[in-house]
């Protein structure tokens, strides 16, 4: 093998490196900027409808337990309501991806039943004993549990835990990542020269992380894996298949995006090259 | 010819790299293949879930209701879980209200509903209807003996005579002995004014005087 063909081997074989290390920093973005991040999670809430669905859930759950407890439907028909559904909902997220892994008081929609009962109370004339007022307090605690187990997406305090484990190590990963890109650009000018090979290798390299940035997500969608999720209820459905598309979709973008410069890349290789050659 | 070769690289070689780089992950993931595509199996569905709840079936309307003394057993039509199966009724109250089968919490909310580890009205058994205080049996309080309760259903029309009228305590064994034959039990939280859990309950006996007998 000559010595041209080795250094072009040995050149290739940086930018192959070069590729993975691209797609690696792509990927280790997208996951800071997505599963890292509660805004992320806050606006796939928003767009799933994910607050709907567990208003409605919510209130069916409070009307059901009040009807067993001789509280007609009329009077816990608001509670809860959407704008405090979407507090809490806000709330729960940003304290599970603090690690906090709480309970949620739900101090508004205790309030609500405690006020909409006293005046039910006043309304039918009703004089609690003592064990009665027990028994409703007891009413308001369950209510209450059964608002709370709507509104606590499951696993999500385990998953705010683990991404506060993980977080430090994302970056170190991706600034050593980072590091080793831009080692494996700096060996490259050292064999080529700022030249027009140089941006033809970074080319291939940016074209080559664009494709493998779509492929992947691209087949995934078109096996349609997330729509088949054997999620029973219709709010965590909406909201777990969202969030799952809306990560996808944005490898596909970033995919794109790295083309875009791979052919901006590729402009500026032909573009030197044709000045050098036309002197 | 190197113009053209020149382009080709700009399409071959990240195609190269494309197919190196997954080779490079289906050789690191192999061992985990498996097990990733089992676990892919079992928590996916052949097809996306639909979570339109299926209309109440109202097997009560869609069936001919049967007047003959003895019902046919294949043309009695048995309700799922869930589903409206007749009407439950005491003219002297007026009380009217939609029969379910099961008494859960989405049946009861909507009438009353047949305690489905019970006899269907005219089987060799005893028949427990439960309701809300507020809804569905709000005038179970007002009853008095000898008063008739009246099932509708899609396979016959049962008339029971209320024998009995108590307050007993929500585990009461005895009360709620579903052993006798054709009787029915419509029962509900007691005292039926109040708010909050009870732990008793207003029950009303009744005993079958017409109504096609089930060979179940």
């Amino acid at each position: 093998m000559s010595g041209r063909t080795l250094k072009h081997l040995g050149t290739l074989i940086l930018t192959f490196l070069l590729t993975f290390c691209l797609f690696v920093i792509s990927t280790l973005c997208i996951v800071r900027m997505t599963v890292m991040q509660p805004d992320f999670t806050k606006l796939q809430l928003r767009r799933s409808g994910y607050v709907t669905y567990v208003t409605k859930s919510a209130n069916t759950a409070i009307v059901n337990l009040g009807l067993g407890s001789g509280v007609p439907k009329t009077v816990f028909k608001s509670v809860p309501t959407k704008k405090v559904v979407t507090q809490d909902v806000a709330y729960f997220v940003d304290r599970a991806y603090a690690g906090a892994g709480i309970k949620l008081p739900a101090p508004k929609v205790r309030q609500a039943l405690e006020t909409k009962l006293t005046a039910y109370e006043k309304k039918a004339d009703l004089t609690l004993t003592k064990a009665q007022k027990k028994a409703v307090d007891q009413l308001i605690d369950q209510a209450v549990n059964r608002y709370t187990n709507s509104i606590q997406i499951p696993y999500l305090n385990q998953i705010g835990r683990n991404v506060r484990q993980v977080q430090r190590y994302l970056l170190l990963t991706l600034i050593g990542v980072a590091v080793l890109g831009l080692i494996l650009i700096f060996s490259l000018w050292r064999i080529l020269h700022f030249n027009h090979r140089l941006w033809r290798y970074l080319a291939y390299a940016l074209l080559a992380n664009g494709l493998m940035l779509i492929i992947g997500p691209v087949a995934l969608i078109y096996s349609r894996i997330i729509p088949r999720l054997a999620i029973k209820t219709q709010g965590l459905y909406q909201f777990v298949t969202t969030y799952l598309q809306a990560i996808t979709w944005l490898f596909v973008i970033a995919g794109l995006l790295s083309l875009v410069l791979g052919l901006v890349a590729t402009l500026s290789s032909e573009l030197k090259r044709k000045q050098r050659l036309g002197g | 010819m190197k113009k053209a070769r020149r382009f080709w690289r700009y399409v071959y070689i990240p195609l190269l790299f494309l197919g190196l780089g997954y080779g490079l992950f289906y050789v690191a993931a192999r061992p985990f293949l498996n097990f990733i595509s089992s676990t892919i199996t079992l928590i996916t569905l052949d097809r996306p879930p639909s979570f339109k709840t299926a209309a109440a079936t109202d097997v009560f309307k869609s069936a001919k209701q049967q007047t003959a003394q003895k019902a046919a057993v294949k043309q009695q039509v048995l309700p799922s879980y869930g589903q409206l199966f007749g009407r439950l009724q005491v003219p002297a109250v007026d009380l009217q209200q939609p029969l379910y089968y099961g008494d859960g919490n989405a049946q009861l909310a909507k009438g009353a509903g047949m305690f489905n580890g019970s006899r269907f009205p005219g089987g060799a058994g005893t028949t427990l209807i439960a309701g809300h205080n507020t809804t569905a049996m709000a005038a179970l309080s007002q009853v008095k003996l000898g008063q008739t309760i009246v099932i509708e259903t899609n396979y016959g029309t049962y008339k029971y005579e209320i024998t009995a009228k108590k307050v007993v305590a929500y585990n009461d064994g005895q009360a709620f002995d579903l052993s006798g034959a054709y009787k029915v039990i419509l029962y509900t939280c007691y005292p039926t004014t109040t708010i909050g859990y009870t732990a008793q309950r207003l029950a009303v006996y009744g005993t079958l005087v017409s109504g096609p007998k089930l060979n179940l």
